[in-house]
Parts: structure tokens; sequence; C-alpha cells
């Protein structure tokens, strides 16, 4: 801390002035996530009541939401234009990560996503490149504003991403792959993507769905196939199934917390993670999720409108990656709790059990929040 | 710098309308599943979590008439592990399997395919049993807190020798269930009959009606089969709450408990039962000792209360042991049964049809009598042989048949008695389709009134016993032959229906049946195997009642001239040389029917002139006031008073030497 306390005061030059500082720090923000986690922990601990293991979950909870805040205020505190200038940096960092899940990554749930670190804590390391990938493509896109009329920065761009985003679909771990593509998609389209070059992608990109079915996994492909076609496997469809079973049950107002038969009952599978909304709506009803969803756009709004008021370009498309990025995340995970998308194993953003996805997700709070105490013009 | 945002307001308000998109895309959605199809939804929920247990009802048990018990239900002790409840440590986990394979011999895992090796096949009957590990696994991932059975109907000793260490057992139990068991076996096996599995045709009938269609099993034949609804009582049901692993939460609403099956007497006595296939598989024996080609294997024999209708033994071989059958129906064992030339699982008393032979001749008797057709003093002349002239073509000797009487030097001047005691062919030609030169000038009972009469003596009809299989047998007249044969009836088929011969068919049942009528002052017995019907305490519900197919209008003094006639086969007839019961009247009548079916047709018996016969007796006493009736049918027995006789009076000398010893026991 107080290496940043001098590089603040070097800058600043003022105590006072960054008194005044910390005057931008986004409170509506902070509060519709402490409202989200809250309520998330809430559900966790609806969702594994008595639960011979995972009884332990809502205080595991806690303690990684107590940790992201210490994270969010540690990182608004960094300026954020360190980011940038470390940006390649992190790059070659994250790449060398994910190369080296598959030296040392630890099998769990099948699949090589968790990056043990010396036993203390395991974090996925694919959850650290759906960060990096804002902070890089931001990056690549603020220093480049004035050359994206051009076509070629556009493809280069497409290269940037791509090689991350490939990497974590290798992993395998689609859902982190599709959000470096939205994030990417947000950022571009911030940047000043010209409508012509976005046809010519969704284009291009519709030619290529091809190449990216056969790059996929087995059961990433199964898990498509039986959402376009879910007569294909009946078993396959057992949990979708039972998550519209608990969203209907839940009516207006919800059975009542710690109430629905289908979540207390054990019903519906994976419903302190995936499936928490679908929990929320059998315990909640229409009312509880609407809740859900208005926080989800509050935090959408808070972050795009802190990248308005962004000193630079890199702090307008760090908001705008990150902002989409949730948004995007909470409307994935949604539609496919509603069974609108197929189901790729996406938490619910500060909502799902998981300390990974909450710590990741607070340090890009922590950066957006840096934004904002950087801003250019102050709120009264 | 730059003052503007860095994202022009018109990308900005793009994302946001992409956003407003997706949120009312998800919006609809909600309120389409919590609002529109909630109630739907709801039920389904609701499906999840209540099921609906189906706890059996204990099936009746089937006594003969003295108590002895046929069919009931034991306890089948099957060792059942719940996967939920097992200890965690693998360690202690194999202690429980070893113990559990040690004490009951089931295998711990299931042994690996050896590819190499043909015989090990893993199908069918020879597929090896599966392992106590696999089953566990399995069922663990299904529905850990429900049980499975690792080793089936373990010895009594074992179970309770395992019961003792349950305590060190965790997640391992003993479930008892009932199980049917036959202790008299294939000597009452086409009675009782047997038990199988909810067939999935009839599955849904039978879960409309509170059945578990996999666990339940119903009667499959003899009374076990139709007396199903009486035996299978009404399963109890309750509500519970369950959760997803199946795990009974809480009993929700009111619990129905088992209604137990009602239990049946029967009007067997299983003492004469094993008399009677003694005495039928004593002299198939010796019968087999003189012959040649092929053995006697098929016969039948039934006695009967003829005043009441109760059958107190129904034997019918070649039989089949339905204890085989009381867990599982063995497909080795079946198949075997069912493809015996003679249908080992075919209760031959009611379901095997043959013609009756001279044992018919009670109705041409009967009927002529009545019909004026001779007097009973009147005497044809047998000369051994008569020409019958065509009714039809009475000008063409060409169409002239020549029948003989079994006699082939004749009987002389035959008169009523003698005609049914020596049983005489060529009388009962006569009295069935006239003889002119003999003095029946009348043409004969004809056809249509010896189709009658059969009717009336319960030929060509059920008898309605309560088994399940019963045939009705045939008797012709002029329009079953147009119909099925497409030839206008003949004087010739009239001659040859007049010894029971020729298109009639009948079953041993129908044959017996047909006598009771001379014994109940024309009244034709309803024959029954149904004594009483007890409820669970054993209460009696439903009393034995005798009852009557109908009253035959055949006239008081034609019956007592009929029986006569009965009677004097025995003292001097064809039934004269068999060993006499000392102060017992006896009345009864010999058949012997020639026929050719397609086992001797394929044995190339079917000579002309030197056809093959079956063997009939039947008889009853005393005469005064019978008591019992007994039929013995032996197939391919060639001779009636020899082969069949024997039998009959073996069984008749038992019953009233048993009659004798229970009146002393009840002096005493």
């Amino acid at each position: 801390m107080s290496i940043l306390f001098r590089y603040k005061s070097r800058t600043e030059s003022t105590i006072g002035k960054r008194r005044e500082l910390w005057r931008n720090f986004d409170w509506g923000l902070i509060v519709a996530v402490a409202l989200l986690i809250t309520f998330g922990t809430a559900m966790i601990r609806s969702s594994t009541f008595e639960h011979p293991t995972l009884y332990d979950a809502p205080r595991k909870q806690i303690q990684y939401a107590i940790v992201g805040f210490v994270l969010i205020w540690t990182l608004a505190s960094i300026d954020y234009r360190y980011w940038q200038s470390l940006s390649t940096l992190l790059y070659v960092i994250i790449i060398m990560v994910l190369l080296g899940v598959f030296v040392v990554g630890v099998v769990a749930g099948g699949a090589q996503r968790w990056f043990d670190f010396f036993g203390l804590f395991s974090i996925q390391p694919s959850e650290l490149a759906k960060i990096g990938s804002v902070i890089w493509i931001a990056s690549f896109f603020a220093n480049r504003r004035e050359q994206l009329n051009k076509f070629r920065w556009v493809i280069l761009s497409i290269f940037h991403a791509g090689i991350p985003a490939a990497l974590v679909m290798a992993q395998p771990d689609l859902s982190s792959a599709v959000m470096i593509i939205v994030v990417w998609l947000s950022i571009l389209w911030a940047a000043g993507l010209r409508p012509q070059h976005l046809a010519i992608l969704s284009g291009a990109s519709m030619a290529g769905l091809p190449a990216i079915w056969i790059l996929m996994e087995e059961y990433q492909r199964n898990r498509i196939i039986n959402f376009l076609n879910p007569s294909l496997d009946p078993g396959a469809q057992y949990n979708v199934r039972q998550a519209i079973i608990s969203i209907g049950s839940g009516g207006w107002f919800g059975q009542g917390y710690n109430q629905a038969s289908q979540v207390q009952l054990r019903f519906l599978k994976v419903r302190h993670t995936d499936f928490i909304f679908s929990a929320t709506a059998a315990e909640f009803g229409l009312v509880g999720v609407t809740i859900i969803m208005l926080l989800f756009v509050v935090i959408a709004w808070r972050i795009l409108r802190i990248g308005n008021n962004a000193k630079d370009a890199f702090g307008a498309y760090l908001c705008y990656g990150m902002g989409m990025m949730i948004f995007a995340q909470a409307f994935f995970n949604i539609g496919m709790n509603l069974n609108l998308l197929p189901v790729i194993g996406l938490p619910l953003p500060f909502f799902s059990y998981g300390g990974s996805a909450l710590l990741t997700l607070s340090i890009g709070l922590g950066i957006v929040q840096s934004v904002a105490l950087n801003q250019n013009k102050h709120e009264y | 710098m730059n003052s503007l945002p860095f994202v022009s307001p018109w990308r900005t308000g793009t994302l946001y309308a992409l956003m407003a998109i997706s949120i009312i895309t998800v919006i609809g959605q909600l309120i389409r599943l919590q609002v529109v199809e909630h109630e739907e939804l709801t039920a389904l929920a609701v499906e999840n979590r209540q099921a609906r247990i189906n706890s059996p009802a204990p099936r009746g048990v089937i006594y003969d008439r003295n108590g002895v018990i046929l069919a009931h239900n034991i306890p089948s002790y099957d060792v059942i592990i719940t996967p939920a409840e097992l200890p965690e440590d693998d360690l202690r986990l194999q202690e429980i399997y070893q113990r559990i394979a040690a004490i009951t011999g089931a295998p711990i895992s299931t042994p690996p395919l050896d590819a190499g090796d043909v015989s090990s096949n893993r199908l069918g009957e020879n597929a090896p049993p599966p392992g106590i590990t696999e089953v566990v696994f399995i069922q663990e991932s299904i529905a850990p807190y429900e049980s499975v059975v690792v080793a089936s109907d373990v010895p009594r000793e074992v179970a309770l020798t395992l019961s003792e260490e349950l305590r060190n057992l965790p997640g391992v139990g003993i479930q008892i269930t009932p199980m049917r068991d036959y202790p008299t076996g294939a000597l009452t096996s086409h009675v009782v009959g047997y038990m199988g599995p909810i067939t999935e045709a009839a599955k849904d009938f039978y879960i409309d009606r509170g059945f578990d269609a996999f666990r339940d099993k119903i009667g499959y034949s003899g009374v076990e089969a139709f007396m199903q609804d009486t035996l299978a009582g009404q399963n109890g049901s309750k509500l519970i709450e369950q959760d997803v692993a199946g795990l009974e939460l809480r009993v929700i609403g009111e619990v129905t408990n088992p209604k137990p099956g009602e239990s049946i007497v029967l009007t067997i006595d299983v003492q004469l039962q094993a008399i009677a296939e003694g005495a039928l598989r004593q002299r198939m024996k010796v019968e087999n000792q003189y012959r040649n080609g092929q053995p006697v294997t098929n016969g039948v024999v039934i006695a009967m209360n003829p005043q009441t209708g109760e059958i107190l033994s129904m034997v019918s071989l070649p039989n089949y042991d339905n204890q085989q059958f009381a867990r599982y129906i063995p497909i080795d064992y079946y198949t075997e049964l069912v493809n015996h030339p003679h249908h080992p699982l075919l209760n031959q008393a009611i379901s095997g049809l043959h013609p009756p032979g001279s044992v018919f001749k009670l109705v041409v008797a009967s009927g002529a009598l009545q019909e004026g057709i001779v007097s009973s003093e009147q005497f044809i002349n047998d000369p051994g042989e008569i020409e019958i002239t065509n009714r039809y073509f009475p000008n063409d000797p060409g169409k002239t048949r020549k029948v003989v009487c079994w006699k082939r030097d004749g009987h002389g001047p035959v008169d009523f008695i003698t005609g049914i005691a020596q049983s005489c062919d060529v009388y009962f030609y006569a009295l069935g389709g006239g003889y002119d030169d003999g003095g029946v000038t009348n043409g004969g009972l004809g056809i249509d009134r010896i189709y009658q009469y059969a009717t009336w003596l319960g030929y060509n009809q059920i008898t309605g016993i309560e088994l399940p299989g019963e045939l009705s047998g045939l008797v012709p007249n002029r329009e079953w032959k147009r119909i099925n044969i497409g030839e206008n009836w003949s004087t010739g088929d009239t001659y040859i229906a007049s010894i029971g011969q020729g298109y009639i068919l009948s079953t041993p049942l129908q044959v017996l049946n047909s006598f009771t009528p001379f014994i109940n002052d024309g009244a034709l017995i309803k024959p029954t195997i149904i004594r009483e019907i007890l409820d669970g305490e054993g209460n009696v519900i439903e009393a034995f009642q005798p009852r009557i197919i109908h009253q035959t209008p055949i006239k008081r003094s034609i019956i007592e001239k009929v029986s006569k006639g009965l009677q004097q086969v025995m003292v001097d007839g064809t039934g004269d040389r068999l060993q006499p019961i000392d102060g017992i009247t006896l009345a009864g009548k010999t058949g012997t029917a020639e026929y050719c079916d397609n086992i001797a047709q394929q044995a190339g018996r079917c000579k002309f002139g030197a056809w093959p016969a079956h063997a009939w007796f039947v008889a009853y006493g005393p005469y005064d006031n019978p008591e019992i009736a007994i039929l013995a049918f032996v197939y391919s027995g060639e001779e009636g008073a020899t082969v069949a006789g024997p039998i009959v009076m073996d069984i008749m000398d038992a019953y009233f030497e048993l009659q004798n010893i229970k009146k002393i026991d009840s002096v005493q």
C-alpha cells in the first residue's frame, strides 16, 4: 500500500486532493453488487441447506465476499492506467499460464480448468483470462483509436483476442471463451467499429461457424445439440427440465425462502451455482427474480456511466468491456435457466456460489472504480 | 484532452437497446413460465415430490376339504443393501461385502468377461449372477435411499444368522417378502394352478385395480387364476413426500391399509387325490408292460359326489410341478412342458376333447325310451353286423353301409337292460338310426333328438366348474355338418353318433357329469371345486350350496330303467369281471372309443378296422344313494372294462374303506 500512496501523492500532490478523489467512488455500483451478493448468499444457504457436503458453502461465500470487497478497494486505489502499461506483460503471462494448465493443471470436474496455487487456494486461469482480456483488449483499441476505420486493425484485434480465447476453449471452457468474445465485440463496437465492418464480420462468422464446431469438445457439441433438439437425449435434459419446473412453480411471489420443494428436496440440480436463478425463481417468484435483473441493469448502467465519464479511452473501454461482460454473463446464465440458450456452464455473477468467479469479478470492479476515481468531472 | 465521451452516445444507445431486448425476452419467458404455465409446472413439481406407495395385500390360502394347505404364502428372505446407509470407509465397506458373500455365497463382484470362452455366455440363464459391488454401485446411482437385493431367497438359517449380525453391518438388511408355496406340488397342480407376472397386455387393467405391475403376480391357471379376484384382496396405498433420491420424508393424507385376500376351501380331498393318481399311474405302468409301441402316459381320473357336484379328486396326467413356478417361471422347464405332446400344463379333465364312445349310449338309451322308439321289453336281434340302407338313397344298394357290433358274432336278441349292460352296438344303432329288420321301423331317434338329449345331459356345453380353460366339446347336428364340413347329414352319421363316435367330442368332466341326472331325478348337477370361501380371519363368508345346471325333462320311469341297465353292467355286462366291493351295489358304464388323432396318425396306428381306442369307465355307488361317482379315462387305453375299469374300482375301494375308517373314528 505504501508504494501506491507514494505514487498517488506524487501525481495528485496533496492528501486533500486524494480525499476529493474518493468522492467519485461509485457507491451505487457497490450497493447493487452488495445486494446481489447478500441475496445470492441467502439463496446459496437455501440451496445447500443441510446438504452433507455443501452445508459450508454460505460461510465460504461470505469469506470470499469479504476478500472480494478488500480487492475492490485495493484495486480502486491503484491507478488503472498502470494496467495499460502492464497489458502486454499480463497478456504474455496469462498465455503462459493457460499453456501451463496443460502441464500442471489439476484435473477437476473432468476439465483441466483449475490451477492450484501452492495448495493455498485454487483459481481458474480462464477466470483470470476473462479479466485480463478486458485489460488488453481495451488497451489494444485505446492505442489504435484513430486507425480503427481500417479493417486491417479489426482483423488484427481478432487474433489478439482470439489466441487467449482459443486457449481457454481448449481447456475446455466454452463459457469463458464466449465471454472473451463478448468483451472483444463490446469494446470493438464502443471504440467505433464501422457498421459495414460489422456486417463483414457477421458474414464471416456465419461462414466460420463450422470451423468452431469442429474445434469444440464432444460434450460441448452435445450440449448444443441437446439444446436444439431436446428429444435426442432425455437424460441430459433433466437439469433444464427441473429448472423450468422450479421456475414455473414459483409463480408471482414464490413458495417462500427455504420452502420450494424443487430446491429443498433437491430435484433441481447444481442449484447453488449454474441454476441458482431457478432456485430463486422458485422461492421468490417473478418479483424476486425481477429484483435480481434490476440489480444487473443498475450495475451495467453504473459501469457504462463510469465509462462515459472516463478520463481517457482506455478507461472508457475498460468499463464497456467489464459492464458488457457482467451483463452478458448474467443474461447467458438466466437464458440457460429459462431454456432460451444452451447450457454452457456459466455462473450468475455475484450471485452463484464460487470463490474464483467472485474474486475475479471483484478485481474487475476494483479497476472500474479506479476509472471512476480518476474521472474528468466530479459529481455533485 | 477530449472532453467528449470516448464512446459515441449512439453506440452506447445500441448497447442499451441490446440489453433492453434481452431483458424483454427474459421477462417474456418468465411470464410464460411463472404466470401462464404456473399451474401445470406446479403440478409437475408436486408429481416430483409425491409418490404413491403400494402396500401388498396378503393373498388368500387354498385348502383342501379337510383343511390341508394346497397353496399358501411363505416368507422368502432376501439380503438387501441401502447404498445411502453404507459406511463411507472403503475398508469397512469391503468387510461388509465379504461377510455377506461368505454367508450367502453371493459373489463380491461380477467375474470379468472372458472373451475367448464361448461357454461364459453373459446372457440368458447361464449369465453369472451380478456381484454385490456392481449391484450396489448401480443402485447408488439410481436411488441411493432405496434398498436393493444382493442375495435373494436365502435359507432361513442364513437369514437368522445374518440378522443377528445386522448391528455390525450398517446399510444391510433382511427383507421378508411373501412367496407362494404349493406343499402338494404336482399332485394338485392342475386344480390349484400357479402364478406369474402381470403381462404387458393386462398391465393397465391390474394397475387400475391397485396392483403393482412390477411386484404383484396373478394367477395363471387353476383356482389361482379363476379365483384371482377373491384370492388377491386389495392392495393398500399411502401418499408420501419424497426427495430426489426417493427418501420418504412424511406421509401425506390418509393411509389405506391393504385388505387381505379371501381364502378358499376346495372340495378336493388330497388323500383321495393321491389314491386316484396312484391308481392311474399303477394301471398305466401295468398296461405298459404288456404293450408294444407307444406307452400310455395320458389319463384322467375324476371323483365327485354326484348328488352335490363336489369334485373330490381331479387327476390329469401327465402333470407338472407348480412348486417350480413359485418364485419365477423357469424357461427351460416351461418350454419342456409346452412342447410335450400331451400338454402337461393343460388340465385334461376339462380341456381334453375325446370321443366318448359307449358312455354316450346313456343319451341314446334315455332318448329312445322316452320318445317311444322302443319299449324296454322289446327285443332286437343282434346278428353281429347289419346293413343299413341310406335313407336318402333307399334304392341304391351301392350306398348301403355295413355296420358291426363290437362283438362280431353278435349278442342275439337284446332287450333294453341287456343292451346297456352289454353295450350292444347294434342295439344302439337300431335305437339311434332305425333298423327295419330288427323291428325298429320308425327310423330311430334321429340326430336332432340325439342332439337334444345330449344337450340335456350336459354335452356340447361347459359345466361351469371354477377352473379356467374348460372346453364345451361337440355334439354335431345337420346344421353343424353343413357349415363345418360342407356336406349333408347322412344316415351313417346318425349310426356312428349313436355309439358316441364320429364327430362327437367331450371332456372327461362332461362324461362324468352326464350320469348325474340318473342319480338326481333328472337334475344335471353343476360340478364344483369350491367348497367355502373364508375371510382373512378364517370366518366362512360363502358356505357350500349344491347347484344344478338344469332339470332335464327325462321321466322318472326312464331314469329308473337306464339306472337298472347301468347296475346290470356291473352284474352281468361289460363290467362284470371287475372285482366287486363287499356290501356296496355299484352301477357303471364302460366305453372304448376309437380315435385317430395326429399322434396316432404319426405313429401309423390309424388302420381301418383296427383303430386305436381310448378307455373310459364311469361307476357310482352305493346304487340306492350314490355318494361317489368316479371316472377314469386312459388315452389310447384300448379297452374300457380292463384298463379304465380297474382304476375306478381301486379308487372306489379305497374311498369306501376311508369312509369306514371315518365312521369308526366318529363313533369312537
